[in-house]
């Protein structure tokens, strides 16, 4: 099997400092000692965001030893979200209606630098409007969505991860309201491929009392194992899985997102020169300060 | 005592009996009215009246039916004891094989109905999915009724599986099998639905709606589910299916594909190599497919890439395989190559006509059983 290089997974530090410069053809390489991890860090006290933390607030292990970092002002980053919405046939009605109202919400408040992409999944996988600024775009994309067919959550996920080209690390935003039945990866493999991205995911989650189309839905969040596996997934890259209980409670969760974005601490990292092949677990917590903090669990190294 | 009805000793006895009688003869010449009207509907049916005959038999009630059936019943019973008397030459001239048609057709129409009502899936039974139930036994004693209760068991094993209900489409199976328990097309019938159930973990809507004490959802009236074994039981069938036609390619693949669901990679990789040599169509684009994860399992990813990409080749109009492929050359450090590959296949969403074979192969596809219950009623109309 030929070496794999660490593709998609890291940043590349010069595309950081607010710049927009074009997406890479190339996905980042790990040549040699180029490119950084990047680490977005949400940091709460009792579910309150704790703001205006410096560098000196964070301590960062890589595999058990202190690195150095930097803090990058999140606020002048661009966000580069790719919106990836379930449209089986379980989303008819009340769901779709007020997913559409949220994705729309959150178009609208991103900032004109940042950029937005729709990719909507039953059985079939639409890339339905590439990353663009283009904000009518993403609306018309956003509003003709459909209800119809099955469910691919993994598959419609990989698709999120592979395809954008953007330089930038990518907020993955997947919502679905049903267990997986129709993908060809299986958790095992996807949970490699966010691994080995560069992506922060955060899902939605939508609860549904009954049956819909034959299958069950997310019942409940402790009782899926597909919303166990969906929060991992979330969890490996920092982001989180947010329950909407009900249709109306997807608009808010949207909104959590976003803001939660705003909040966020970005913290870039380079790795040593030759770093050893494998998975890396990253640690991050506060030095002086009680909170929590959420961030990427590790990020990979491939074998030259 | 008054000038009406006046008895003599011992009248009382004789008059009730009268009265016994002509209940007896009333409700005899009622049935008579109610099976003669029943077999014309079928009649109507059989000659080709469908949607006359559908839309009256809807108006039928469970109990009128349930008349029906006992006195098909009856002339059953009488039948089996002679092979030349006048009541088995009655009972071979019945139109029991319209007869099921036409119910099981008016179940499936039911069915269509209340999906599209609820927008749930249904596997409740109705009166008219028992009646074909009930009279497939009695059809397997006509002339020729073995081999169309074989196949119209194999067909109503497909279709419920396609619309979800894997429970009672492995009930349809065992039923044929129980008839013909050699026949290779009932064991892979058996097998799809049992890998359905093992596949999907779940036996049918209805049985899922349940919630138990603590508030979970959990299958009423039937044991959790436990996939391994469903899926042994899969590969049990679809070997039996193989021993009873070697040449059965979908059983073949399916042994192959369970079989590495099961963890038995080198059964499975040689299952699975015979499958891309024997099979064509959808068939072979899956047995590439299945061959190719098989070997990216097993750490052979250039062999994996090679059948996934002979699967792509075969069906271009399919994100399945793209997605494995792509998968695969990202995997290997290639995402230019991947993003191109899914890239191709995601500008052709919107443009399949038909099912994903992956989406056939899990679950069923409706048109495969009309087409043979169709087959079956053209039959029955000649």
């Amino acid at each position: 099997m030929r070496p794999l290089p660490i593709a998609g997974l890291l940043g590349i530090c010069a595309s950081l400092a607010g710049a927009q410069t074009e997406p890479s053809a190339q996905p980042p390489v790990f040549a040699v000692q180029v490119e950084s991890v990047l680490i977005d860090a949400f940091v709460t006290n009792d579910g309150s965001r704790i703001p205006g933390l410096t560098a000196r607030d964070f301590i960062l292990k890589d595999n058990g030893a202190t690195q150095p970092f930097d803090l990058l002002p999140a606020e002048s980053l661009p966000i580069r979200a790719v919106l990836v919405f379930d449209t089986s046939t379980s989303m008819q009605g009340a769901k779709i209606e007020r997913l559409r109202s949220a994705a729309e919400a959150f178009v609208d408040r991103l900032r004109p630098e940042d950029e937005a992409a729709l990719v909507s999944f039953s059985d079939e996988i639409s890339w339905r409007v590439p990353l663009t600024s283009d904000r009518p775009r993403l609306h018309f994309g956003i509003l003709s969505l459909q209800p119809r067919g099955a469910t691919s959550v993994y598959d419609a996920l990989f698709t999120a991860l592979l395809m954008p080209r953007s330089a930038l690390r990518t907020l993955v935003i997947l919502f679905s309201d049903g267990e997986d039945n129709m993908s060809w990866l299986g958790e095992k493999q996807i949970k490699e491929a966010v691994e080995r991205s560069n992506a922060l995911i955060h899902v939605v989650a939508a609860r549904s009392e009954n049956f819909q189309s034959g299958f069950v839905r997310f019942s409940s969040a402790s009782d899926s194992a597909n919303v166990k596996t969906l929060r991992g997934l979330a969890a490996i890259t920092g982001g989180s899985l947010i329950e909407a209980e009900s249709p109306d409670r997807i608009g808010p969760a949207f909104s959590q997102i976003i803001d939660q974005m705003k909040d966020r601490y970005v913290l870039r990292y380079t790795p040593e020169s030759d770093p050893t092949p494998g998975w890396h677990a990253l640690d991050l917590q506060l030095t002086s300060r009680k909170g929590k903090v959420r961030g990427r669990t590790g990020y990979w190294v491939e074998a030259r | 005592m008054g000038a009406g009805l006046s008895f003599r000793r011992g009248t009382p006895a004789l008059a009730a009996l009268f009265i016994l009688a002509l209940a007896n003869a009333s409700a005899a010449q009622m049935v008579t009215v109610k099976e003669r009207a029943y077999w014309g509907v079928v009649t109507l049916y059989a000659k080709g009246e469908r949607g006359i005959a559908l839309a009256n038999i809807g108006a039928w009630t469970e109990s009128d039916l349930g008349r029906i059936q006992k006195s098909v019943e009856d002339l059953e019973k009488v039948a089996r004891r002679c092979t030349g008397c006048e009541e088995r030459r009655r009972f071979d001239a019945l139109p029991l094989r319209a007869a099921i048609l036409l119910h099981a057709e008016r179940d499936r129409v039911d069915r269509a109905v209340r999906i599209q009502e609820s927008g749930a899936a249904d596997c409740a039974v109705s009166a008219h999915g028992r009646m074909s139930g009930e009279l497939f036994g009695p059809a397997a004693l006509q002339p020729g009724g073995g081999e169309f209760a074989k196949r119209f068991a194999v067909a109503s094993s497909l279709h419920l599986r396609s619309v979800l209900c894997f429970l009672s489409g492995r009930n349809w199976a065992e039923a044929g099998l129980k008839l013909a328990p050699r026949d290779a097309m009932l064991h892979l019938a058996d097998g799809l639905a049992s890998e359905s159930i093992g596949v999907t973990g779940f036996v049918e809507p209805n049985l899922r709606m349940a919630r138990d004490a603590r508030g979970r959802l959990s299958n009423s009236g039937y044991p959790d589910v436990k996939p391994r074994d469903e899926l042994k039981r899969a590969l049990g069938e679809f070997e039996k299916a193989l021993a009873s036609n070697p040449r059965l390619a979908e059983a073949r693949l399916r042994a192959g594909r369970v079989g590495w669901r099961l963890g038995r990679g080198l059964e499975a990789l040689e299952s699975l190599k015979r499958a891309v040599s024997e099979s064509e169509g959808a068939l072979l684009y899956l047995a590439h497919l299945f061959l190719g994860q098989c070997l990216e399992d097993d750490g052979d990813l250039e062999g994996a890439i090679e059948h996934y990409a002979a699967a792509v080749a075969l069906r271009p109009d399919t994100q399945i395989g793209a997605v494995a492929l792509a998968h695969a050359h990202s995997r290997r450090g290639e995402p230019e190559k991947g993003r191109e590959i899914l890239g191709a296949a995601l500008a052709r969403s919107g443009t399949r006509r038909t099912v994903d074979p992956y989406w056939s192969y899990l679950m069923g596809a409706t048109s495969l059983a009309e087409t043979l219950l169709e087959e079956l009623r053209v039959e029955s109309v000649k």
